[in-house]
């Protein structure tokens, strides 16, 4: 008996072939990752690149069983391939790289269409979108997986046939009015998200200024009160190289500015009002007797003294870093003393706006926007992205391919459904896509000639189109043809970028394309046939149908069924609201401007 | 169960994805635990990998198989060079570096030579690809000592698990809709004792307590090989009971069958038949099967990977929900089908 009995056993004699002769690429290797390539590895899948550009860290080690304490900070890439070698018993051919799955020049389009098919275990929406994009090119298919907590869900995507990863709307981030974070806060969230994303960037981090114009308010004084505080903590900020930097902190955010608000009669006519910290000797002396073990059990929440010793005490350890020459600090959840600084300010305006105070352990899950992640939910959905790969080798992949996400009650663990039909609305794929060769070292074409190109390659009969050079910038079209006679490289064009081209004139579709460098000749456009232009959006009532019948199609399993169980209907809502699903946290912060127009700060 | 044991900050940061989930007083029952987990099989393998990350307080591991080619499919903790070697005692180092806190205790004898005393030091049995006697024979200890007992077994695409916890109180949250929940009997089985209302976030949830009977694994198959009801309490529509997988009567065959039988197409079909008339499950469950039938024949007693990871994954995360009293529970027989990807949930 081999090694392979079982998996022959198993798989059969055919299928096994296909199996060992396979080459996929796997992208991520933390949670799902890491249970996914010990899946792949024993399955005896040929070769299996994996693409990671992360770092170990403590709170990975729980479930990412790859990894071990002496791991920390090594790539997750290259030490999850180490580990599995200890049990490659069917001799895989394993490549690891620590990289952004983005990076053009290292992974171009030429480089995923080595793959058979592509596994997803991502933990990013703007990673998923990449990926799912370069599969719509290549038309490569893809088993998408995501799981936070006990949920988790996996998705074979075949490009243009069925739903994409875009096709599903995905929820955003949960966005607050910046008057709400600054002069009215009435919920943790509110205060946590003004210590982490204002007052720390202010105190510390890089110079930000909000316009007046988003602050989300009419109130004049409101403004008015809100500009001169952002003038004043300015100021603030040039004394943090004094001794008594933390006593001005105190005095300006925590004592003045509230009485300053609290001049504001308007904002309290159905608010209670704040109370400025209390900041006498008595206060004083409590902090005094204070020592360090008294703020070490994070999980409680402590008095507010604690948290006022907290805050001096990481507003002295964040200076001695401005003093030892690092600027421009970040705030980052598992950097300590940023954490400290973030829950102390948090829970001592929490306080003084009579908003319940949380623990360490809750306002780092907040401002870290950290999603609870277990071993045994990867394990599960891992397991369940390795069976759907089987259906790849099987004459029609497409066919028999189904979804798989978790919803328990008294007779399942899991549902599964078949996959669905592409949303023809669908901004990814629901437009064309090709490969543009381009000689880019070429001295001399212009933008023109592009232009010429495009229009005898696609046939178009007039030369009335738009170009959009990557992700917004119009680069060419009929009231702006300053670059026509511009060299390609002065505009940008790049290999790697991708080109949207659009029909002025509405009878051909738009075409998306992928710019890929060649050594000789000049411009090759892709040899396809671009389709109509779709019609006009349809009137409400006909999209509404449209949608109605992709929830019917999401939900029946094999033959047409009518829906007589509510819990039908909750399993489609669920499918879609599950769609999103981060397998563990981002930490970055941004701004984003919402169609208001107002600025609202969000925690990512 | 000892008292809970307080967490040390470390083990706190490091259990930090999974508290978040469920507690830190859960994380503290879950650490008290002592668990026996028969057979380091792949899907021993599994489940051993998923507890001891999970942080229990003590893992011992009973198996005295030796390693065989055959292994070399889903246990991934043995190596290449112990050919030969007891595979618990070729994993062991690996399984415990995996979490240093955890107490693990391998040993290297027959289970069926263990006598009853001997599992009173645990307070949670796993047992895995065992045969019908010596399952019966281990839930009737657990039963006398009354702590909870799983079985699991794969075939090749396809797994189970058993479960029998006997009586399980556990409290899970939901949002709550208009219409409180309100307590009383959901099944024979089953039943809501309190419901507690509170808000979080502005957002009304509720704390429902659920407790749950179980059947004995005697008492189970006692269940199929009789004309009974009682999958159609949760099967309440004729569309539910014809779309069952034929997984199910199958395995439950298959599990009843002495070892010392061989398995044939005809014997494993007509038995299989015969559970599904018991049942009240439409034949047609079984009709132009035997292609299926003959590959289940093939792959039993094959492990795969990725059956093995869904398997040991659900059987792990049932046994934390247990330990932590959280989540409705599993009542009280799920099987995989890795064909079709759909895993149902039966109580029989």
């Amino acid at each position: 008996m081999g090694k392979d009995s079982q998996l022959q056993a198993v798989l059969g004699k055919d299928v096994l072939t296909k199996v060992r002769a396979a080459k996929v690429l796997l992208v991520g290797a933390g949670g799902i990752g890491c249970e996914l390539l010990k899946d792949l590895v024993l399955m005896g899948y040929g070769e299996i690149h994996v693409v990671d550009l992360d770092t170990i860290d403590l709170s990975n080690l729980n479930r990412q069983f790859l990894f071990r304490h002496k791991d920390i900070k090594k790539p997750k890439a290259s030490t999850a391939v180490a580990a599995v070698e200890t049990f490659n018993f069917h001799n895989s051919k394993l490549v690891s790289y620590m990289a952004n799955i983005m990076d053009t020049k290292q992974f171009p389009l030429s480089w995923f269409d080595q793959f058979n098919f592509i596994f997803n275990a991502l933990d990013n929406i703007a990673a998923r979108s990449y990926v799912n994009k370069m599969c719509l090119f290549l038309k490569k298919p893809s088993i998408e997986s995501g799981t936070t907590g006990f949920n988790g869900q996996v998705t074979p995507i075949f490009p243009y046939q069925t739903e994409c990863y875009e096709c599903t709307v995905k929820e955003t981030p949960k966005t607050y009015p910046v008057c709400t974070i600054r002069s009215t806060p009435s919920q943790p969230v509110h205060c946590v998200t003004w210590a982490k994303n204002y007052l720390f960037g202010q105190l510390f981090g890089e110079d930000e200024e909000t316009s007046p114009t988003d602050f989300g308010t009419d109130n004049q004084d409101e403004i008015k009160n809100m500009v001169s505080e952002q003038n004043e903590l300015k100021e603030l900020k040039n004394l943090a190289t004094k001794d008594d930097f933390f006593e001005s902190v105190i005095d300006k955010i925590f004592i003045k500015d509230i009485n300053k608000l609290l001049a504001l009669e308007e904002l309290w006519k159905t608010r209670k009002r704040p109370i400025p910290l209390a900041w006498d000797s008595s206060v004083k002396d409590k902090i005094e007797a204070i020592t360090d073990s008294d703020v070490a059990r994070g999980q409680d929440v402590w008095p507010i003294e604690k948290y006022i010793f907290l805050l001096m005490r990481s507003i002295k350890e964040l200076q001695q870093r401005l003093a030892d020459g690092e600027t421009d600090l970040e705030f980052d959840k598992d950097d300590e003393v940023t954490l400290d600084f973030v829950v102390a300010a948090t829970n001592i305006r929490s306080h003084m706006f009579h908003i319940p105070l949380k623990s360490k352990f809750d306002i780092k899950q907040i401002a870290g926007n950290i999603i609870p992640a277990i071993a045994t939910t990867n394990s599960i959905i891992s397991g369940f992205s390795a069976l759907a790969s089987l259906q790849m080798f099987t004459p029609n992949p497409r066919e028999g391919a189904k979804m798989v996400y978790t919803f328990q009650d008294a007779t399942r663990f899991v549902s599964t459904s078949s996959v669905v039909e592409s949303n023809r609305k669908c901004k990814s794929c629901s437009i064309p896509r090709g490969v543009l060769k381009i000689n880019l070292s070429h001295p001399e074409i212009v933008l023109g000639d592009v232009v010429d190109a495009l229009v005898k390659g696609f046939k178009y009969g007039h030369d009335e189109i738009a170009l959009i050079l990557g992700k917004d910038r119009l680069i060419y079209d009929v009231d702006f043809d300053d670059n026509k006679d511009k060299k390609l490289a002065d505009i940008g064009f790049q290999a790697g970028e991708v080109l949207l081209v659009n029909d002025e004139n509405d009878e051909k579709a738009t075409v998306e394309l992928y710019i890929e460098a060649m050594d000789s000749g000049k411009i090759e456009v892709p040899n396809m046939e671009l389709p109509d232009a779709p019609e006009k959006e349809a009137t409400e009532e006909q999209e509404d149908e449209k949608e109605d019948d992709d929830v019917l199609q999401a939900i029946s399993d094999d033959a047409p069924i009518i829906i007589d169980e509510e819990e039908e209907a909750e399993e489609a809502s669920k499918k879609h609201k599950l769609d999103e699903i981060d397998e563990h946290e981002t930490t970055t912060s941004k701004k984003q401007k919402t169609s208001e127009g107002q600025d609202h700060v969000l925690i990512e | 169960m000892s008292a809970p044991k307080e967490l040390s900050n470390e083990e706190i940061a490091l259990y930090d994805r999974q508290i978040r989930l469920w507690g830190l007083e859960a994380q503290r029952k879950i650490k008290t635990a002592h668990i026996l987990l028969i057979n380091l099989s792949a899907v021993g393998t599994e489940i051993a990998k998923n507890l001891v990350l999970g942080g229990v307080g003590s893992l011992s591991i009973i198996d005295n198989h030796d390693i065989t080619e055959a292994d070399f499919s889903g246990q991934y903790y043995i190596s290449e060079d112990d050919c030969g070697k007891k595979r618990v005692e070729s994993a062991q180092e690996r399984i415990q570096d995996l979490n240093p806190r955890v107490d693990l205790n391998v040993f290297t004898d027959d289970i069926n030579t263990k006598e009853p005393e001997w599992f009173s030091q645990f307070n949670l049995v796993i047992s895995t690809e065992l045969a019908k006697e010596s399952i019966l024979r281990i839930n009737n200890v657990t039963r006398q000592l009354n702590i909870p007992f799983y079985a699991t077994g794969l075939n090749g695409l396809s797994g189970y698990v058993f479960l029998d916890l006997i009586e399980h109180t556990a409290t899970y949250k939901k949002e709550k809709s208009n219409i409180s929940t309100k307590t009383g009997k959901v099944f024979s089985f089953s039943e809501i004792v309190s419901v507690e209302s509170f808000t979080e976030n502005n957002q009304p949830f509720e704390n429902v307590t659920t407790k749950d009977h179980y059947k004995s694994f005697k008492q189970f198959l006692e269940n199929f090989n009789k004309q009974s009801e009682n999958i159609k309490e949760t099967y309440t529509t004729k569309r539910k009971l014809k779309r069952i997988s034929p997984i199910l009567p199958l395995t439950l065959a298959s599990l009843d069958f002495n070892q010392a039988n061989k398995l044939t197409i005809d014997s494993l079909k007509s038995k299989a038949v015969k559970i599904c008339e018991n049942l009240s499950i439409p034949s047609t469950v079984l009709e132009n099967k035997d292609q299926l039938i003959e590959s289940f024949i093939a792959q039993q007693n094959h492990e795969f990977a990725p059956v093995s990871a869904i398997i040991g994954g659900v059987l792990a995360q049932d046994v934390i929900n247990v330990l932590g009293n959280k989540n409705k529970p599993i009542n009280n027989f799920i099987v995989l089908d890795g064909l079709s990807g759909e895993m149902p949930i039966f109580t029989i």
